[in-house]
């Protein structure tokens, strides 16, 4: 799947010297939210999802004069946002110097440091279940029921078969309906 | 697009003879488009087919299918608008500052008279101390020698030098001769009366 018309206009603009700020915002500008929120489920707090995902578009910015218009610029975006996360969590293990079920433990910190939080309430239930999930179960996870993403586009941002991401998909939803339902 | 066939241009000539219509429109299809309209139309079929995210989970976990999808995180009030000028801002913080190329050659003929006075201060320290007397524990070589007694260096040269040094010692005093500009010996025997020669070879113990 290639690009769309709207895309391919941003792109047009950004390869232009003088219209090249105004390319980059415009793709910045359709894209942040979902990228956000991709990125904040995956580093639970606000400052560290800022900070990655200003990476994000920072890289994005940098290597964006190389992007085939054969892929699909949200895919690659994706995939840029997904990397920049598990990096950005793993940095985070060698800097504590820690195992990984204490990053875990960690994010779930973070979460209950959440103003709003509220371990009565389902909602926040299911994203410490969600945190109970090895972190590529919990990226195939976000991705399938939060952005509602098919596992064709799914297997072309995380590089792996759609047959493995649908039984890893299959897999974090049975984890977390028994987390929900023992918590 | 394929031209007509000839029967088809006929037919057309026969009904409107005046008619000279172009066999192609004007207008294109998007470059690769009959390429990729197959798997674009496949994938539609498939996404047709395909359950629901929301059908899937209700058949996986009905329980997880029955919680509304809330996310409760939230995100600071204005966050998204300045945040493509905040990029942008971290972008030229990122951009290394452009290279300064100087527009007149580099005075390379300071470097050149910065190392011939270093290799000029170093010589001359050298030199000074090449020439500086030969000291032992801050005196030297001469002052050491006039505190002893002319008996104790003579003691010490018959009792350690040999037939070699002789001609060292001869030579070194000819030099201090000439040097110190002592009055002339005269070494020409023919010269000295016979009864002069004998009174000092008596005197020194070596007549028979």
């Amino acid at each position: 799947m290639s690009v769309t018309q709207d895309d391919k206009a941003l792109l047009a603009l950004y390869r232009h010297p003088d219209t090249r700020e105004k390319g980059f915002t415009g793709i910045v500008r359709k894209y942040q939210e979902r990228l956000y929120w991709h990125v904040r489920r995956l580093v639970i707090d606000h400052e560290d999802a800022n900070d990655v995902l200003q990476n994000v578009f920072i890289k994005v910015w940098k290597n964006l004069e190389g992007f085939r218009e054969d892929a699909q610029l949200f895919t690659w975006l994706y995939k840029i946002a997904t990397n920049e996360s598990l990096t950005f969590l793993e940095q985070q293990k060698r800097k504590s110097a820690v195992s990984l079920s204490d990053v875990e433990t960690g994010l779930g910190n973070k979460l209950r440091a959440d103003s709003q939080f509220d371990a009565n309430k389902l909602e926040w239930k299911l994203q410490k279940a969600i945190l109970s999930l090895p972190e590529k179960q919990r990226v195939v996870f976000n991705l399938r029921y939060y952005d509602e993403m098919p596992y064709e586009e799914m297997s072309r941002v995380l590089e792996t078969s759609e047959g493995a991401l649908k039984a890893s998909y299959h897999h974090a939803v049975k984890k977390i309906e028994e987390f929900i339902k023992n918590s | 697009m394929n031209r007509k066939g000839k029967d088809i241009v006929q037919e057309l000539k026969e009904i409107a003879p005046g008619l000279d219509l172009p066999s192609v429109p004007p207008y294109q299809a998007p470059e690769g488009y009959f390429n990729a309209l197959p798997e674009q139309v496949l994938q539609r079929v498939r996404a047709a087919d395909a359950p629901t995210v929301q059908e899937e989970l209700e058949t996986l976990s009905p329980l997880l299918g029955s919680i509304p999808r809330l996310q409760p995180l939230r995100v600071p009030e204005g966050y998204f608008e300045d945040l493509p000028g905040r990029i942008l801002q971290g972008i030229d913080n990122q951009e290394p500052p452009a290279k300064v190329v100087p527009l007149r050659p580099r005075r390379r003929y300071l470097s050149w008279v910065a190392a011939a006075c270093f290799i000029g201060f170093a010589g001359l320290g050298a030199l000074f101390l090449l020439r500086q007397p030969t000291t032992t524990g801050g005196r030297s070589l001469e002052t050491q020698l006039a505190g002893i007694s002319d008996q104790e260096i003579i003691d010490y040269l018959q009792a350690r030098s040999d037939a070699f040094d002789n001609e060292a010692i001869i030579s070194g005093v000819s030099n201090a001769v000439a040097t110190d500009e002592l009055p002339r010996i005269s070494t020409n025997l023919n010269d000295l009366p016979a009864d002069a020669i004998e009174n000092y070879l008596e005197n020194a113990g070596w007549s028979n």
